[in-house]
C-alpha cells in the first residue's frame, strides 16, 4: 500500500506525462526592454488555463504545458502586456522584452496585477525602488533601510536610525543580503544612514516570517538586494547633488545584448568643505563612501556570467600639531566590502542553477598616532569578520503545479574580535595581540511551492543547517510550511510556520549602530539563538482600485537569544598586560528567551497616480533572562504597542510629484532611575569604630525598579517632499525639496536626569536629534 | 588598567557633542516614587554580635529630603528563627540595630526573617536561610608580597593564590575577603583593615579545586612609625543566593560607564530595599 502510494505521488511530481497527453515545456528570460535588464518576478501565465509561473530572480522561467493551442502572456504592473499565441507542440524558447508604461497607460490597464492573494509566500513585502526614491528622506539621502522601517512589523531603533526591528526581534537578527553576499554592518554615520541607497538596485524584498527553506542563518528576517545588472541597450547614467553627499551611476552595454556593465559611488563632503576652514594645527573631519560595480556576460543561451561587488567606508580624522615637534593623529574607520561571482546556468529548459563564490568583509579599525622629537607611539585596534562562502542553487520546474528550489551553501567565517599593535620608542611596551576565531556555516535545503489544487498551494521545505566552530558542532533541521488557500477570487487566507537557526551573535552596548558593533560565532558555551514562528493571515486584492491589504497575525518564540548581563560593557574591548583579566565577551552574555506576538495590517497600492501605503501593528515583545531583571519577563526596549505609517506619493502630472509620510509608535520602554540610596557591603573585618553608618557605605546607588518599566514619550513625525520634473535635450533633470520633521515634533533620542535652572531640583532631561530639517537635492538621468 | 582601550570613546563623545544642543525638559509623565526603606543585614554562624542598617531612599525627582539616606532610628526591627525571635537594639554610636548572637543563635541551615517597623506605619520584611557548610575543605593561601616603609607610610604589594575544593552536587557561592592586620607598637592593640575581596560561583567547577590569585596594593599614612604590618586575615565564606546576588550587583555598579547596562541591585526586602543574607564562613591568620 505504501509502495503504491510513494509510486502514485512519484508519478504525480514526475508530471503525471503517463496518464495525459504529451507536455511540452516553454522557457526563457524577461527582460526590460529599453535596458535588456532581466526582471524578477513576471508572471508568465497561459491564460486558456490559468497556470502559469513567476521569473525568478535571474529573470527565468520555464512553464511545461500539454500539447495544444497556448496563449501566454507575460504581464507585470507597470509593464505593457506581452501575448503570444501558438500550438505547442515542442519544447519552445520564449524569451520576453516588456515595455515600460507611461503613467497615463498604467491607469487604464488594471488588470493582471502582482497578486498577493496568489503567492503563497506570506509576511513579506516587495517596494518599488521607483517608490523609494520618491518617499521623503533626512537631508534627502534616499535610503532604503529607512523606506522599509515604514512597512508593518519593521521598527526603527530610534531617531534616524537606520536598524530594523522585525517582529519584535533585534538589529541582529536580520540577514542582508546584497547579491547573495551578506553585509555585516549596513550602517553609515552610527545609524543615521544606510549603505543602501537605491541607485544601483534592481529589487528589494523583505521576508519577515514563513521563510522559505531556501532562506536560513538569521531568527526575523531577510533582507534581499539584487543590484542592477546594467543597461544592455545603450549607454546611461544617473547623477545627483544633495546636501551632504553626491552621487553618480553609469551604465552601459559592453557589447550589445551580450555583456554589460554598472558603477555607481557616493560620497559625502562636508569635510572638505570644513577643512579650509580648520587651523592648520587642528584638522579633523568625517566622511563616507559607497561603491557599486556590477558586470555581465552571456557566454551563449545557456550560460551567464556576473561579477558584482560593493565596497564602502566611513573615515573619522583628526590631526593636531603642537609647535613643529609634536604631531598627534586619531582616526576611526569602517567600511564593508563584498563581493560575488555568479554562473547560471540552463541544464534543461526546466533546470535553472545559480553558482555563486562570495566574499564578504567588514573591518573596523582605531589607529592613533603622536610623535615628537625623540619619542613616538602608534597604536592600531582593529575587529571584524570575513567570509568565503560558495553557494549552488537549483530550481527546477517539472510541472505547472510544481516549482522546486534546492541547492547548498556553506561558508568560512573567519572573526577577528580583536586585533591591537603597539608600538612606541619605548620598547618594553611594544606588543601585538590578535585574535581570531573561524567557523564554517552551512546549509543543504529543498522546498517545493506546490499547488495542490486550484484553490490549496502550499510552499513545504526543510533545511538542515551545520555550524562548526572550536570542534563543536551543531547540526539542526529547520522545517518549513506556508500554505495559501483562496477563499474566493482575490481573497485567500494564509498560514505558515518556520524554525530558524542564527549560529552568529553580535556584540552591541549601544543599539545604535556603531561601527563598534562585534560579530562573534556561537560557541561551546554560547548556543546558537534559535526561533519558531507561526503566522496566519489573510490576503486580498482589490484590482479595481489596485489595492493590495493583508492581515496577519504572528506569534514567535525564540532560546538561547542572548542578552547582555547588567554591567556588561562592551566598549572595553581589549586589555594589553596589567593585572586585570582579559575582557571575555562569553561571560558578558547570558542565554535567555523571547516572545513577540502582534497584529500587523497593510494596505498597499504599488502603481497608480496615486501610491503608496497604510501599515499599522500591534505588537508585543518580551524577554527573560536567568541573570537579567532577577529573571523576571520585561518589556524589549523596542517592544511598540502601535505603530502607524502612511506613505503617500501623488503624480500631479508628468512635471510634480508630491510625497508624504507620516509615523507614530509607542514608546520605547527604558530603564529609569526613580530613587537612590546608600549601601553597604559584609565587612566581616568590622568598619572602623569611628565610622558610623551609612558614611561608611561604599556605595550610592540607584533603584531602577524593574528592567524597561519606563516608556519614553511616542514617537511621531511628518515628513514631505516635492519633486519637480523636467525632460531637458539630453537628460531628464529632478529637482527636489524636502522637509523632515514638517512640524518640528521633538521626540526624544534618550533622557538623562539633569537639573532645573536653580540647579537644586533634578529634572528628567531629554536630548532630541532632528529639529524641522529642509533639504534641497538635484538629479540628472541620461 | 592603563592599557584598556576605551575604544568607542571618540565615536560616542563626538555623537555627544553633535547633540548637546538639542536638550530640554521630558514632556513625559513620571511615576510617583515615594521614600523607600532601606534595610541591610548580614548574618553568619561565627558572628557574635547581630545587626542590622535601615535607611530610607531619596526618590531623584522629588524634593531633597534632609532625612533621606541618614540611619531611621526610632524603628521596631526584630529578627526571628525557629529558636524563637530578638529585638535589635538602637546603638546611637555605630547608628545601627544590635542583639547578641547568643538571645538568636544563628545556625547553619537554619532560616531567618526580619522585619522592620516605623513609628510612621512603614513595614518591610525578608528571609534568608543560612547555607549548611562552612569549614571550606582544603582551604589555603599563598602569600608572595613585599613592604615598603619609610618615615611617613607603609605600603604593600601582594599577590594571594587562594585555593579551596568546592562542595560537590550543590551550586556554590563563595566570598574570599582579605585584611591587613596591622599592630600598634605604642599601644599593642592590634585591628584588621580591609584589604581585597573576590566574589566567585562554582559555575562549570562543580566539586572541584577552584585557585584564583588577585593582587593590590594597600598604603597607610603613619606619620609617627608606630604602626607595623603583621600579618593578614583571610576569610572564604560559603554565601546564599541572596549574599551572593546582592554583592556581585553591588560589586558590578563601580563601574560608571555610560553605554553599560545599568545595574538592577538586588533586593530580597519585601516594600523596600536592600538585603538579608547569609554567609557560612571560617578565619584564618597569618603572619608575616
Amino acid at each position: 500500500m505504501i509502495r503504491k502510494n510513494i509510486l502514485l505521488l512519484f508519478l504525480f511530481l514526475s508530471g503525471t506525462t503517463f496518464a495525459q497527453v504529451q507536455k511540452f515545456t516553454i522557457s526563457g528570460f524577461v527582460y526590460e526592454k529599453s535596458s535588456h535588464e532581466s526582471l524578477p518576478g513576471i508572471l508568465v501565465v497561459n491564460t486558456k488555463t490559468g497556470s502559469g509561473t513567476a521569473t525568478n530572480n535571474f529573470g527565468f522561467y520555464s512553464l511545461t504545458l500539454p500539447s495544444d493551442t497556448v496563449v501566454i502572456t507575460c504581464s507585470f504592473v507597470g509593464y505593457k502586456q506581452e501575448t503570444r499565441k501558438f500550438f505547442l507542440d515542442k519544447d519552445t524558447q520564449l524569451s520576453f522584452d516588456l515595455d515600460a508604461l507611461v503613467q497615463e497607460e498604467v491607469v487604464i490597464n488594471a488588470e493582471q496585477d502582482e497578486k498577493i492573494s496568489d503567492n503563497t509566500q506570506m509576511s513579506q513585502v516587495s517596494i518599488p525602488i521607483e517608490q523609494i526614491k520618491q518617499i521623503p528622506a533626512l537631508l534627502g539621502e534616499k535610503d532604503v533601510l529607512k523606506v522599509i522601517q515604514l512597512m508593518p512589523g519593521v521598527q526603527s531603533g530610534g531617531e534616524g536610525n537606520s536598524g530594523l526591528y522585525v517582529r519584535g526581534g533585534g538589529a541582529d537578527q536580520n540577514l542582508i543580503i546584497l547579491d547573495d553576499a551578506t553585509v555585516y554592518n549596513a550602517y553609515h554615520l552610527f545609524g543615521f544612514f544606510s549603505l543602501f541607497n537605491g541607485d544601483a538596485l534592481k529589487s528589494v524584498e523583505l521576508t519577515k516570517g514563513g521563510f522559505p527553506a531556501r532562506y536560513g542563518g538569521r531568527l526575523s528576517s531577510v533582507l534581499e538586494m539584487q543590484m542592477k545588472d546594467g543597461n544592455q541597450e545603450k549607454f546611461g547614467g544617473e547623477a545627483g547633488i544633495g546636501l551632504i553627499s553626491s552621487r553618480l551611476l553609469l551604465e552601459g552595454p559592453l557589447k550589445k545584448k551580450k555583456s554589460s556593465f554598472l558603477v555607481s559611488g557616493r560620497r559625502t563632503y562636508i569635510d572638505a568643505l570644513v577643512y579650509p576652514f580648520l587651523p592648520d594645527d587642528q584638522k579633523a573631519g568625517y566622511y563616507f563612501y559607497d561603491f557599486n560595480a556590477k558586470i555581465n556576460y552571456t557566454i551563449d543561451d545557456k550560460n551567464r556570467l556576473y561579477l558584482s561587488g560593493y565596497f564602502g567606508q566611513d573615515k573619522f580624522y583628526a590631526n593636531y600639531k603642537n609647535g613643529p615637534n609634536y604631531k598627534e593623529k586619531v582616526g576611526l574607520d569602517w567600511g564593508n566590502a563584498t563581493a560575488t561571482l555568479r554562473w547560471n546556468h540552463l541544464w534543461t529548459d526546466r533546470v535553472f542553477s545559480n553558482t555563486a563564490l562570495i566574499f564578504t568583509n567588514y573591518k573596523f579599525g582605531i589607529k592613533y598616532s603622536s610623535e615628537s622629537n625623540s619619542d613616538f607611539t602608534s597604536l592600531n585596534y582593529s575587529s571584524g569578520i570575513m567570509d568565503f562562502g560558495i553557494k549552488h542553487d537549483f530550481d527546477f520546474m517539472p510541472t505547472p503545479d510544481h516549482y522546486l528550489k534546492f541547492g547548498f551553501i556553506s561558508t568560512y567565517h573567519r572573526f577577528t574580535p580583536s586585533a591591537v599593535v603597539l608600538k612606541s620608542s619605548y620598547g618594553p611596551d611594544n606588543s601585538s595581540k590578535v585574535n581570531t576565531l573561524e567557523a564554517v556555516e552551512s546549509g543543504i535545503y529543498i522546498e517545493d511551492d506546490w499547488r495542490i489544487s486550484k484553490k490549496l498551494k502550499a510552499n513545504i521545505g526543510f533545511r538542515l543547517s551545520h555550524f562548526n566552530t572550536q570542534g563543536k558542532s551543531y547540526i539542526r533541521p529547520e522545517p518549513r510550511f506556508a500554505a495559501r488557500y483562496m477563499l474566493k477570487e482575490n481573497l485567500s487566507l494564509k498560514v505558515s510556520y518556520a524554525l530558524m537557526n542564527q549560529y552568529l551573535h553580535l556584540l552591541s552596548n549601544t543599539g545604535i549602530g556603531l561601527p563598534t558593533d562585534l560579530w562573534v560565532p556561537a560557541t561551546k558555551r554560547i548556543k546558537p539563538q534559535q526561533s519558531q514562528q507561526v503566522a496566519l493571515g489573510a490576503a486580498m486584492d482589490i484590482p479595481k482600485h489596485k489595492l493590495m491589504v493583508s492581515l496577519e497575525g504572528y506569534y514567535k518564540w525564540s532560546k538561547d537569544v542572548i542578552g547582555y548581563k547588567e554591567g556588561a560593557s562592551f566598549l572595553l574591548v581589549e586589555d594589553l598586560g596589567g593585572n586585570d583579566e582579559p575582557v571575555n565577551w562569553e561571560d558578558n552574555v547570558t542565554p535567555g528567551k523571547a516572545w513577540s506576538y502582534g497584529l500587523e495590517f497593510l494596505v498597499q497600492r504599488k502603481f497608480g497616480k496615486f501610491t503608496g501605503w497604510i501599515g499599522y501593528t500591534l505588537s508585543w515583545s518580551q524577554l527573560q533572562f536567568d541573570s537579567i531583571n532577577f529573571g523576571e519577563k520585561y518589556y524589549a526596549k523596542y517592544d511598540r504597542r502601535h505603530d502607524i505609517s502612511l506613505v503617500g506619493i501623488y503624480k500631479i502630472n508628468e512635471h510634480i510629484t508630491l510625497s508624504a509620510t507620516f509615523v507614530f509608535g509607542t514608546g520605547n520602554a527604558i530603564t529609569l532611575p526613580l530613587a537612590e540610596y546608600a549601601l553597604p557591603d559584609h565587612d566581616p573585618s568590622g568598619p572602623p569604630q569611628q565610622q558610623p553608618f551609612p558614611q561608611f557605605a561604599n556605595w550610592f546607588v540607584n533603584d531602577y525598579g524593574k528592567k524597561n518599566d519606563f516608556r519614553m514619550a511616542p514617537y511621531h513625525r511628518a515628513d514631505v517632499a516635492v519633486q519637480f520634473h523636467k525632460k531637458m535635450k539630453h537628460w531628464d533633470r529632478t529637482f527636489e525639496v524636502g522637509v523632515y520633521n514638517l512640524y518640528n515634533r521633538k521626540n526624544p533620542f534618550f533622557y538623562y536626569v539633569g537639573y532645573d535652572r536653580n540647579g537644586s531640583q533634578r529634572k528628567l532631561k531629554q536630548i532630541s536629534l532632528f529639529p524641522l530639517i529642509p533639504s534641497v537635492s538635484w538629479t540628472i538621468k541620461f | 588598567m592603563k592599557n584598556r582601550i576605551y575604544i568607542p570613546a571618540f565615536a560616542a563623545l563626538l555623537l555627544l557633542s553633535f547633540l548637546s544642543s538639542c536638550e530640554r525638559d521630558a514632556n513625559v509623565d513620571l511615576p510617583e516614587i515615594k521614600p523607600k526603606l532601606v534595610l541591610v543585614s548580614f548574618i553568619t554562624p561565627q558572628d557574635t554580635i547581630i545587626t542590622a542598617t535601615l535607611t530610607r531612599s531619596q526618590p531623584i525627582f522629588e524634593p531633597y529630603d534632609p532625612n533621606a539616606n541618614q540611619p531611621v532610628s526610632n524603628a521596631t526591627v526584630t529578627m526571628s528563627g525557629s529558636a524563637g525571635s530578638v529585638q535589635l537594639i538602637y546603638n546611637v554610636i555605630r547608628e545601627r540595630y544590635e542583639a547578641s548572637a547568643a538571645a538568636l543563635p544563628i545556625i547553619a541551615g537554619r532560616t531567618y526573617s526580619l522585619t522592620a517597623t516605623t513609628p510612621a506605619g512603614e513595614s518591610v520584611e525578608a528571609e534568608t536561610t543560612v547555607p549548611v557548610n562552612n569549614g571550606i575543605i582544603g582551604f589555603s593561601v599563598t602569600i608572595n608580597d613585599s613592604l615598603y616603609e619609610d618615615l611617613y607610610s607603609m605600603q604593600l604589594s601582594t599577590q594571594l593564590t587562594f585555593r579551596m575544593n568546592d562542595f560537590a552536587g550543590e551550586e556554590n557561592y563563595y566570598r574570599f575577603f582579605n585584611a591587613v592586620v596591622v599592630r600598634d607598637t605604642l599601644t599593642n592593640d592590634t585591628s584588621s583593615v580591609r584589604f581585597m575581596n573576590q566574589l566567585f560561583a562554582d559555575n562549570n567547577q562543580d566539586g572541584q579545586t577552584i585557585q584564583s590569585t588577585i593582587n593590590g596594593t594597600w598604603s597607610e599614612y603613619n606619620p609617627n612609625g608606630s604602626r607595623k604590618v603583621i600579618g593578614y586575615d583571610f576569610w572564604l565564606f560559603n554565601a546564599n543566593i541572596d549574599y551572593y546576588r546582592y554583592h556581585k550587583s553591588l560589586y558590578s555598579y563601580a563601574g560608571d560607564d555610560p553605554f553599560s547596562e545599568p545595574i538592577l541591585i538586588y533586593t530580597n526586602v519585601k516594600n523596600g530595599l536592600g538585603v538579608f543574607a547569609a554567609a557560612n564562613g571560617s578565619k584564618v591568620r597569618v603572619y608575616r
